[in-house]
């Protein structure tokens, strides 16, 4: 299916865009050729145009001074700004926080080694148990499993 | 301060606004102070006109400068300021206008007027608040800042194409509406 614009339609999308871009001789006469044939086209072109210029003119006027307070203050923030960004990008501002982390991290690693050394003290003790025996002429003996339960003096026996 | 580098002709405009550039990129604030006072009212103009409100308008203009300053070293061509200047301060317009809530606006008639310009003034706030943020802009690029198509469509970061559309959206959407209020 084709699209067709109505003349009207045509009509007003021209008018629009002869603010933006001259128009061509074609479209010239397109719109004069309208105008003839329907006088309210008239008023719709000239209301269009009034209608856009005056939004132009509601354009915020700067062109007044601006008084000098307010230029200074307005600069100052910015100024404040960039000198508070420029600190913030320079060396010197990070280093007692690169100071703090590198400490921090020698803590932590400290603590590590402190913690895995207190597990290999745990781990290297020897299977079995010690035991005294109280009575007769026995002296403490050490039960090791792979004696198989026989006694081991500890001294040897006068 | 300011005063003393008042331009003589666009000419030495420009030389000036390169050695400013320049000496800003090696932290010189005085030159710094030069751009900001030279670029400040376009910019709050554009932002006015955009958000329809003064306030908002320079927090936006020093949000621009600051954020223009700090991305200095990505511009690759110090004449090329301005325009990037005016682009980041857009951006930042349509960020915020993204943000915004719709505002729902009724005209009072009731409301002073000193005439009819100001009465016209008036109208044609409340209607630019009734249109849709990106036909808003769009119109406003092109009728107030008098911006080109392929400019509008950089700074909004659409195709050409969409900008003649949302262009030819709003104009028919303003006109009724302005056509719907003055007939109250």
């Amino acid at each position: 299916m084709i699209f067709r614009e109505l003349p009207r339609d045509r009509f007003l999308r021209l008018v629009e865009e002869s603010r933006d871009r001259p128009l061509t001789d074609e479209e010239v006469a397109f719109l004069e050729r309208n105008e003839a044939a329907d006088p309210s086209l008239v008023d719709l072109r000239s209301e269009t145009h009034d209608v856009f210029d005056l939004l132009q003119s509601a354009s915020v006027d700067v062109s007044e001074p601006v008084p000098l307070v307010e230029q200074r203050k307005f600069e100052d923030r910015i100024l404040r700004k960039v000198n508070v960004q420029m600190v913030r990008e320079g060396f010197q501002y990070w280093t007692p926080g690169f100071i703090g982390a590198g400490l921090a991290c020698l803590i932590l690693i400290a603590a590590f080694q402190v913690f895995q050394t207190s597990l290999a003290l745990g781990q290297n003790k020897p299977k079995g148990d010690a035991s005294i025996v109280r009575g007769s002429e026995k002296e403490p003996a050490l039960v090791l499993p792979e004696f198989e339960s026989k006694e081991v003096a500890l001294r040897p026996k006068p | 301060m300011v005063e003393g580098y008042a331009a003589v002709s666009p000419q030495i405009d420009a030389t000036q606004e390169l050695y400013w550039v320049a000496r800003c990129r090696e932290g010189d604030q005085v030159a710094l102070s030069c751009l900001i006072s030279k670029h400040r009212a376009r910019l709050v103009r554009a932002a006015t006109n955009l958000l329809r409100d003064r306030n908002e308008a320079e927090d936006i203009a020093q949000e621009a400068f600051l954020k223009a300053f700090r991305e200095l070293a990505k511009l690759r061509e110090d004449r090329a300021f301005a325009g990037y200047l005016y682009r980041i301060c857009i951006r930042l317009c349509m960020d915020r206008l993204r943000l915004k809530r719709p505002e729902m606006v009724e005209f009072d008639p009731s409301e002073p007027c000193e005439g009819k310009n100001i009465e016209n003034k008036v109208l044609i706030e409340k209607l630019l608040l009734k249109l849709p943020h990106e036909l808003r802009a769009t119109l406003v690029l092109r009728e107030m800042e008098q911006l080109r198509y392929e400019e509008v469509a950089e700074v909004m970061r659409v195709p050409i194409g969409t900008v003649r559309s949302r262009l030819h959206t709003a104009r028919e959407r303003f006109r009724s509406l302005w056509i719907e209020a003055t007939k109250e």
